[in-house]
């Protein structure tokens, strides 16, 4: 909070109170802004939580289980053999 | 003149209490930003007059100044999830400088405030009279016209300073940042531009109700 430590702070912050809203046009006003919030709030489309790929996946997997199925598990086989863990395990078998 | 610091006082214990604890201020804007309309509401109520004083000082008219306002409050709630809390800079200094930069942009729009209107300073006059016939909200109204014309004649960076510091209560720091200027320099601007409105608003009003004024700040 700012404090005035000079009296003549003091006075001249009580003086300029003398234009504060009247109560009428505090409340007029707060109508008003509360009128254009609700507008606006109703006017926002609605926004679909974004989706992480992961969550993509799992769902892509859900709708066809079993085809999903075999195209993962061929993913997984290229993947572990282009990764350098596949190469090197592919190297120390021969 | 007593009649115009007796109807101050009575529009300061009305006025919310200003938010001095920055922590629940915190807590309501991560609420707010949850959706809780209720602690939004609370935001609002606890800022808006800062907010409207700081902006009342920047434009001619209440019907501008409560135009801002609300377009600083719809852009503020509304970009919450965009506030991030730096240390040493409060929620206010924020929501302040959404103010001016909105004041800022409809400049342009808007016919500055460079000197009180007359018509408008009448009809506020007459306004007072007709519902007041005590006198109160006329002094009101006639410390409301002197601060405005005395303000006015400011150049644009003393008037920002002065208006930031003491109508929206945003420490020399604060406000140094919102204006592009060092702390220091904006101590020096406040002390040297208070000093003389003060004695200017003095001259203006009379020096009892000064004297009720003093005795206020030491209470």
């Amino acid at each position: 909070m700012s404090e005035y430590h000079d009296p003549g702070e003091r006075e001249l912050a009580l003086l300029m109170r003398a234009l504060d809203p009247p109560p009428a046009a505090q409340e007029r006003m707060e109508v008003a802004l509360f009128q254009a919030l609700d507008a606006a709030s109703l006017a926002e489309p609605e926004v679909a939580p974004e989706q992480s790929l992961t969550a993509e996946w799992i769902e892509l997997f859900k709708l066809r289980p079993a085809a999903n199925s075999a195209l993962m598990v061929a993913a997984a086989v290229v993947l572990y053999f282009t990764t350098p863990l596949g190469v090197l395990a592919g190297l120390l078998g021969r | 003149m007593f009649a115009l610091f007796a109807s101050l006082s009575g529009a300061l214990s009305a006025t919310r209490t200003d938010p001095a604890d920055e922590e629940a201020v915190q807590r309501l804007v991560s609420a707010a930003r949850e959706g809780d309309r209720s602690a939004a509401r609370e935001l609002y109520s606890l800022h808006v007059a800062r907010v409207y004083r700081v902006v009342r000082f920047m434009v001619q008219s209440d019907a501008d100044a409560e135009d801002i306002v609300q377009d600083t409050f719809l852009k503020a709630l509304g970009a919450l999830d965009r506030y991030a809390r730096r240390p040493g800079v409060r929620f206010i200094s924020w929501l302040l400088t959404i103010a001016v930069n909105t004041l800022r942009k409809r400049a342009a729009k808007l016919s500055r405030l460079e000197s009180v209107a007359p018509d408008v300073l009448e009809a506020q006059r007459a306004e007072a009279l007709g519902s007041d016939p005590l006198g109160a909200e006329l002094d009101q109204a006639r410390l409301r016209e002197q601060l405005l014309s005395l303000l006015a004649e400011l150049p644009a960076r003393d008037r920002w300073s002065l208006t930031l510091r003491y109508g929206g209560g945003l420490s020399a720091a604060e406000v140094g940042a919102i204006c592009g200027l060092s702390e220091a320099n904006v101590r020096k601007i406040c002390e040297r531009q208070r000093r003389r409105l003060l004695s200017r608003l003095e001259h203006a009003l009379g020096p009892a109700a000064f004297e009720a004024v003093h005795t206020r700040s030491a209470s």
